[in-house]
């Protein structure tokens, strides 16, 4: 990924702001995906997310 | 962040304190300034100073804490301390360190860090915590802050040939992104985590252990003969519980019977003990008809000895009544007399006191007649003593007056004044007047005789000094004498003729001149001493004229005022000095006249008291008298040997005994009544109870009283019968009852003895059997359902499982995307996002710098930094290709948008660039300057040590490092060169 092709330089910085939005952009460069599985990928990273910010549901199931 | 300031001490070639403030001019409107000076003077030890005031490490030493060579040497301590500015507010980091009793020669001793807040007040005062404080206030560990605010010698170099992994974690921290390691870290650690789960679930179900089919059927058909045995000795135990219960029962009924004999025999004893009690009893109730008749004779005879016992006790008060009567009465009558005669002696007391009072009286009133004009003196005696006082007091100062004036009149008229009389008292105001203008006149003849000699000793002056003067001015014409030709005219006086031109006198008579001069002036002043003087006793003596004659008026008012004051007491005006006299003969005919009207006073008030009481007592023996025969008629008692007491107490006690005589007497009487009624009474029911006897069957009275028992015993033995029949009754149908028992149960052919012990045994031995075949019964009906539920269990995990392992495909997806031990994975994919936002501000930075080249991040690596050369149609070759002015200019470029990316997070307002100016043309150098110059606009101030001359030209304002002899520096800060 190149972020210099882009015009809007504050969205740019702001997007590492933005974990679920970086992860996106991830995404977005890997082709090997069903539309499920991503789906499945963004919630099981957003669950990544909550448990980072809780700890305490690291061992939850 | 914005360095404020650096103080140092004792470090390196730095020895003694220094303090470089960067918020004080010249350095705080500086936005560039430069740090120079020779080599090894100690410019990069400036910086050292920061990186140990807030780390506790110094650049070129690596990553050393605490390094020991940086105290200067033979010095005993060292320190650092840094004052910084963040978003939070101002603090201060300081670091210190020093030898054993701060002795060059001492050991070295561990170091010590702080860190303060604006007011002083400790944030940290442990290495450990300091560390931790310093980062937590800057945002910048030691590592990011040497990159970003402190850039030692080839370090632009070395970011740019950092590693993909440590440019990563450069770019978190600068841009506050560490999420991104967190997450691809714990993406890690949460697919091993669920892949393990997984596993362990796996291996936990290979270890449930199922039944072979075999052996369940095997378990099953032994559970089913088991229950069908269960069944049969469950009948048989039923049947032999019922034979057990019946064996029982007659075992009881058997020991009920033996009770039942056993009580029988017990009762009849109890029977036959207890019969000489039921004749009693039998007695007792023939008697009870007769007993309202016994309780009324005790009743009278209770009532009988009562009333004869009150009447002793009534009797024997009367008596001790009387005789308090009799005593009290001696008593009063004693009493009375003695008060009679006291107040006999009272009245004539009285009376001798009346008789003495009124010769006082009358002596009194006498002696007052006599000096009745006195009475007079006694009124007016404070305004006799205020005139007298007054008289007095008039003397004196026409007396003070006078002698002052005549001291005066002595001095001006000495041979007049002998004639003054010693006193102006008794003259006339004409005689006054003419005496006084006498002496006046006198002083004023001689005044006139002084003004003449005074006048012609002023003119005998003149006269001298005109001689003086005159003989002064010859004696000062020596030398215009010399030169007096013969024949010739004097130039002074045109004579022809020169007498003295041979010479003047030997003796001018100067000196002969000079002492009568002096002489005469001594007169002079005398004489003027002598008429002023004179002058002013002449004022005086007129002056006090008009004193002496209102002094004298004064006299003779307030003797006029005393003597017509006098005149009612036959006595005249007192001489002068005799006042005192007078006034104290006064006082005291005036105190006397007042203590006789005292006395009289006195006398009749006395006798007026005297008067009073004799009334008083006559009175009293009146009222004593009229007692006295009262009491003789009431009672005939002669008085005996008994002592007077107070006359109202005796009183007192005589009513109270009469009054207890007389109500002791009344129930004496009443007591008496009594007595014969209670007799009476009882002779007549004792008489009527001896008639029922005679018809009974009882002997008599006495009989009678024997037999007749009190309720209690009454009661107790009643008792015993009523228990005696009671028992006797349960005990015949307990052994009735018993007996029949045995006959029913014998009927049922119930065993008794050994056959019964033999049928128990048996019993026992068929529980026992059951009882273990229960047990076996329920190991089996347990293994069963524990393989049941087995089957069940694995079953459903099997298949819980299986849907697990689908949603851990996600996880292994997610950890294979992101996921790494360290999170370097997913920090270096966003940091890749971060290295392209630096790139753009580098190459803002670049622009200015130069036109030729930009910097750009290599496609096929993550984290690779490439330049792209614009003179070469844009061709990008790697960094390390740039040549040393060029890798600067790249260097500078991206250290500025470091700080630039940092500033997202942590804003960098002071850099300092140590060397790598070296390698610019001079030309790269004057745009590298403006570069920094315009970094003032963003409100950063950079700081640069350098060697090179031009830019030690070029910088105006300049912290200058210089040697000093013995190894040592000073620092200079100037703000032009």
């Amino acid at each position: 990924m190149s972020v210099e092709e882009s015009t809007d330089d504050e969205a740019i910085e702001s997007l590492l702001d933005q974990p679920a939005r970086v992860f996106e952009h991830l995404l977005d460069q890997q082709e090997q995906f069903t539309e499920e599985e991503t789906a499945e990928l963004k919630l099981a990273f957003s669950r990544l997310v909550e448990m980072e910010a809780q700890p305490e549901l690291i061992d939850a199931p | 962040m914005k360095i404020l300031s650096v103080r140092l001490q004792n470090l390196n070639s730095l020895k003694g304190e220094h303090l470089v403030r960067f918020d004080e001019e010249p350095l705080a409107s500086a936005g560039l300034f430069a740090i120079t000076g020779p080599t090894g003077a100690g410019k990069t030890t400036l910086l050292d100073a920061i990186t140990l005031a807030l780390y506790g490490k110094v650049a070129r030493y690596g990553n050393e804490s605490n390094p020991e060579h940086v105290m200067t040497r033979h010095c005993g301590e060292c320190s650092a301390e840094v004052e910084f500015e963040v978003t939070s507010g101002v603090y201060r980091a300081a670091w210190e360190r020093h030898r054993a009793g701060k002795k060059p020669g001492g050991k070295l001793q561990a170091p010590k860090r702080y860190i303060y807040d604006a007011s002083g007040e400790p944030l940290a005062q442990q290495i450990r915590e300091a560390e931790q404080k310093i980062e937590d206030l800057l945002g910048l560990n030691y590592d990011r802050f040497l990159r970003s605010v402190l850039l030692a010698q080839g370090d632009f170099a070395r970011f740019l040939k950092a590693d993909a992994n440590e440019r990563a974690g450069l770019l978190e921290s600068l841009t506050g992104t560490t999420i991104y390691t967190r997450l691809g870290k714990l993406a890690h650690e949460e697919a091993n985590r669920r892949e393990a789960d997984l596993n362990a679930r796996a291996a936990g179900l290979e270890q449930i252990e199922l039944l072979e089919e075999e052996a369940r059927k095997e378990l099953s058909a032994a559970l089913k003969a088991g229950d069908a045995e269960d069944k049969k000795l469950s009948a048989e135990i039923e049947h032999g519980t019922e034979m057990l219960a019946a064996i029982k029962q007659l075992t009881t009924a058997r020991e009920k019977e033996a009770a039942a004999r056993k009580d029988k025999a017990a009762l009849d004893e109890s029977q036959e003990v207890a019969k000489p009690k039921l004749e009693q009893l039998k007695l007792h109730r023939a008697t009870l008809p007769f007993t309202k008749q016994l309780s009324d004779l005790d009743h009278a005879e209770s009532t009988a000895q009562d009333a004869e016992a009150k009447l002793v006790v009534a009797q024997k008060n009367h008596e001790e009544a009387k005789a308090r009567h009799d005593r009290a009465t001696a008593v009063f009558q004693v009493s009375l007399s003695t008060a009679l005669s006291k107040a006999k002696d009272s009245e004539t007391a009285a009376k001798k006191a009346a008789q003495e009072a009124e010769a006082e009286t009358a002596t009194a009133n006498k002696w007052l007649e006599e000096n009745r004009a006195d009475e007079t003196l006694t009124q007016i005696l404070g305004d006799l003593v205020s005139a007298i006082g007054e008289t007095k007091n008039a003397r004196e100062t026409a007396t003070r007056y006078w002698t002052a004036w005549t001291r005066v009149a002595h001095d001006v008229a000495p041979d007049q004044a002998t004639n003054l009389p010693a006193s102006l008292v008794g003259l006339s105001g004409t005689e006054q007047g003419s005496l006084i203008d006498e002496m006046i006149s006198a002083g004023s003849g001689k005044q006139s005789l002084l003004k003449e000699a005074g006048q012609e000793a002023a003119r005998q002056l003149n006269l001298r000094q005109d001689h003086l003067d005159k003989t002064r001015l010859v004696a000062s014409l020596d030398h215009h004498r010399a030169n007096l030709q013969p024949g010739e005219a004097c130039p002074l006086c045109g004579s022809e003729e020169h007498p003295f031109a041979d010479g003047a006198p030997a003796d001018s008579g100067i000196a002969a001149l000079e002492e009568e001069v002096t002489k005469a002036n001594v007169h002079l002043e005398k004489a003027r001493d002598e008429y002023k003087k004179l002058s002013d006793d002449l004022k005086r003596l007129e002056a006090g004229r008009a004193e002496l004659i209102e002094a004298t008026n004064r006299v003779e008012a307030s003797e006029a005022e005393l003597k017509q004051l006098l005149k009612p007491l036959a006595s005249g005006i007192p001489a002068p000095g005799e006042e005192a006299a007078l006034q104290s003969n006064l006082q005291k005919r005036a105190g006397d006249f007042r203590e006789h009207e005292k006395q009289g006073e006195a006398g009749a008030k006395k006798k007026q008291e005297a008067e009073t009481r004799i009334q008083q007592t006559l009175e009293e023996a009146a009222r004593l008298l009229n007692k006295q025969s009262k009491i003789e008629k009431l009672s005939s008692v002669v008085a005996g040997n008994v002592s007077p007491i107070s006359l109202d107490k005796a009183e007192d006690d005589f009513h109270d005994a009469v009054s207890s005589e007389q109500l002791s007497a009344s129930q004496s009487t009443e007591r008496k009544k009594d007595a014969e009624s209670a007799a009476a009474k009882l002779k007549s029911v004792s008489e009527a109870l001896h008639l029922a006897v005679a018809d009974s069957d009882f002997a008599s009275l006495p009989t009678l009283r024997e037999a007749n028992l009190t309720s209690e015993v009454a009661d107790e033995l009643e008792t015993l019968e009523n228990d005696l029949k009671q028992r006797t009754a349960a005990a015949e149908a307990l052994s009735k009852q018993a007996a029949k028992d045995v006959t029913d149960l014998l009927a049922k052919q119930v065993l008794e003895g050994s056959d019964a012990n033999a049928f128990i045994e048996k019993q026992q031995e068929l529980r026992s059997g059951r009882d273990q075949l229960l047990e076996a019964q329920s190991a089996r009906r347990s293994a069963l359902a524990t393989d049941d539920q087995n089957r069940k269990r694995k079953e459903e995990s099997e298949k819980e499982l299986a849907e697990d392992k689908k949603h851990f495909a996600v996880w292994r997806r997610l950890k294979e995307l992101i996921g790494s031990h360290d999170g370097a994975k997913f920090r270096r994919y966003a940091q890749s996002i971060s290295l392209d936002i630096l790139t753009r501000h580098a190459n803002r930075h670049l622009i200015k710098l130069s036109d030729r080249y930009r910097i750009c991040r290599d496609l096929t690596g993550e984290l690779n930094l490439e330049i792209e050369d614009l003179h070469q149609a844009g061709a990008k070759r790697p960094m390390a290709s740039l040549s040393g002015g060029e890798s600067f200019l790249a260097s500078l470029a991206l250290a500025l948008g470091l700080s630039d990316l940092a500033g997202r997070t942590v804003r960098i307002d002071s850099l300092f660039i140590d060397e790598g100016f070296g390698s610019l043309d001079p030309d790269s150098l004057e745009v590298a300057i403006a570069t920094l110059e315009s970094l003032q606009q963003d409100h950063k101030t950079v700081g640069v040590i350098s060697h090179v001359d031009l830019l030690k030209e070029r910088i105006g304002t300049q912290i200058i490092v210089e040697k000093q002899p013995g190894g040592v520096s000073e620092i200079k800060v100037v703000p032009t060169v």
